[in-house]
């Protein structure tokens, strides 16, 4: 078990990637505190990792509040005695295309995932660099090279790609690493949204021909998240099948 | 939406089972990464990234084949294989001559029946100002570095295109990506990688065959060594956010990783590993 013993916390947790993370991280040992704003889809999900005999705690709440991110932070450290991997995975989407945003859909796709994101970053941080020792992994996405009808999407996501640049460079010496992963098109419950003509166009434009599984990110989150990968800082890692290779 | 309900909800179930007894008949397993019954072929697998490369893909199941120009450095990496439980296959190859690729990628599928991971890993360097470098230099650089990527890949690939699959991964370097003075057909010759990398990635993917590359800073090897003073390996510390080198084993992890199946989903990638040297 590769994180055997190892405590996170992972946003978003209730549907999706965030999911997926879950079950990865309890099947490879590690105790984990799942977050999510959506109380129904958390108590899902704490189901299955209760029937998977994982240990966990649930948050439920607005990443966006830093009261409630505090709060978990703290509780999961009381909890589970530390915390050692971050998983800043919370994200939503409001799309439109340019001329016709609001600004209420530009700050709420803002606030959720860039604010949301710094917001966890922090506290988690803050109390990884005191103890010298963790970890932070940072949910991006390919939409930052740039995708019509997200504006507010793809910017928060290039937000997040420098949220984890800045974060790698002044926790570095106090062994803190972060990083970030950048799946394509994952088929999860936001992409199901998305109209069929449009999910056909999104095919075609993969390389590999298909969708990606929630797993297969999670996958790589497991990589980043274990002691292997104790020398990779400051990056972004594509997981599209192949439609950008950055 | 509603506002943040706290407190926090707990719901804790202390794990203290063993891992079989907790999953009883679900069985949800740990996915470990197992090689078993695969066959990886590794260059330059006779010291520093690639030894440490050949015997991490044999930790994790992989047989494995060991090329580099003098059989004699191999034998300690073999040796390593051995003692793991798993075959090993030295073979003295010249990564710049086709008919020597040839023999190696044909060894693999005679000796162990296949041939299923490429670690193109064999390199060198010619570090020294523009004027003064010679075209030999130039040519050894990039054909130790470039060219045996391209006639590995290519050798590799034939038998892989056939199986429908292949894992190859490039030892590319944070080289590859931002320069530093007096290096340039090094630098060249990784960024050369990089696009090589992406390029074939693009055009193997229908077969099933992930093409990656991995970017390594500095790391703990008589290569490094060998061409950094005492003086400059402290001053190249200082523009390491990590402060330390890497240990080999850290790179090979990486390119375990993306040698196994959890990576399926990774096409064209150049993934850097560099303890934030070069954080752009």
């Amino acid at each position: 078990m590769r994180l055997k013993d190892k405590v996170a916390i992972i946003t978003g947790a209730g549907r999706g990637i965030g999911e997926a993370i879950v079950y990865r991280f309890i099947e490879e040992g590690a105790k984990v505190t799942l977050c999510d704003v959506d109380g129904t889809a958390l108590k899902q999900v704490s189901s299955n990792v209760h029937e998977m005999k994982g240990a966990y705690l649930l948050a439920m709440g607005n990443i966006v509040d830093r009261n409630f991110v505090q709060k978990m932070v703290d509780d999961t450290i009381k909890t589970f005695g530390t915390l050692d991997i971050m998983v800043n995975n919370a994200a939503i989407t409001r799309d439109a295309i340019l001329h016709k945003m609001t600004e209420e859909q530009w700050d709420r796709v803002i606030e959720v995932n860039l604010k949301g994101s710094f917001n966890c970053l922090q506290a988690a941080a803050s109390y990884m660099r005191e103890r010298g020792k963790g970890t932070i992994i940072n949910v991006s996405s390919t939409a930052r090279y740039g995708n019509p009808g997200q504006i507010n999407y793809a910017a928060s996501k290039g937000g997040v790609v420098a949220l984890t640049r800045t974060a790698a460079k002044e926790l570095a010496r106090k062994n803190v690493t972060c990083n970030c992963i950048s799946p394509g098109t994952i088929w999860t419950d936001m992409l199901k949204a998305v109209p069929k003509e449009t999910q056909k166009r999104f095919k075609a434009g993969i390389p590999l021909g298909r969708f990606g599984d929630p797993r297969e990110v999670a996958h790589l989150c497991v990589f980043l998240a274990s002691d292997e990968a104790s020398y990779i800082t400051g990056q972004t890692i594509n997981c599209d099948g192949g439609s950008f290779m950055a | 939406m509603r506002p943040l309900i706290l407190p926090v909800r707990r719901l804790i179930v202390t794990a203290g089972l063993s891992w079989p007894e907790v999953y009883g008949k679900t069985q949800i397993m740990a996915v470990e990464i197992n090689l078993d019954g695969k066959v990886a072929v590794v260059t330059g697998a006779g010291r520093g990234i690639g030894k440490s490369i050949a015997i991490t893909l044999a930790e994790a199941g992989a047989d494995v084949v060991l090329a580099s120009r003098t059989i004699s450095q191999l034998e300690a990496t073999a040796e390593e294989v051995r003692s793991l439980g798993r075959r090993a296959f030295p073979i003295a190859t010249d990564v710049t001559q086709k008919k020597s690729v040839e023999r190696l990628m044909a060894a693999s599928v005679e000796q162990f029946g296949g041939l299923h991971i490429l670690v193109n890993n064999a390199a060198t360097m010619a570090p020294g100002p523009l004027l003064e470098q010679s075209e030999e230099d130039w040519d050894q650089v990039m054909t130790v570095n470039l060219k045996s990527v391209f006639l590995c890949t290519q050798a590799a690939g034939r038998h892989m295109i056939e199986k429908k699959y292949g894992k190859i991964i490039n030892v590319a370097s944070t080289g590859g990506e931002i320069a530093s003075p007096m290096n340039a057909s090094y630098h060249a010759s990784k960024a050369g990688i990089i696009l090589f990398t992406k390029s074939v990635a693009l055009e193997w993917i229908k077969y099933n065959i992930n093409v990656n590359a991995v970017g390594p800073g500095f790391v703990d090897t008589e290569l490094v060594d060998q061409f950094i003073q005492k003086g400059t390996r402290e001053s190249a510390l200082k523009g390491i956010p990590i402060r330390r080198f890497a240990d080999p084993k850290e790179i090979a992890h990486l390119v375990l990783f993306l040698a196994s199946d959890l990576s399926n989903y990774m096409v064209g990638e150049h993934v850097i590993i560099d303890g934030g040297l070069t954080i752009p």
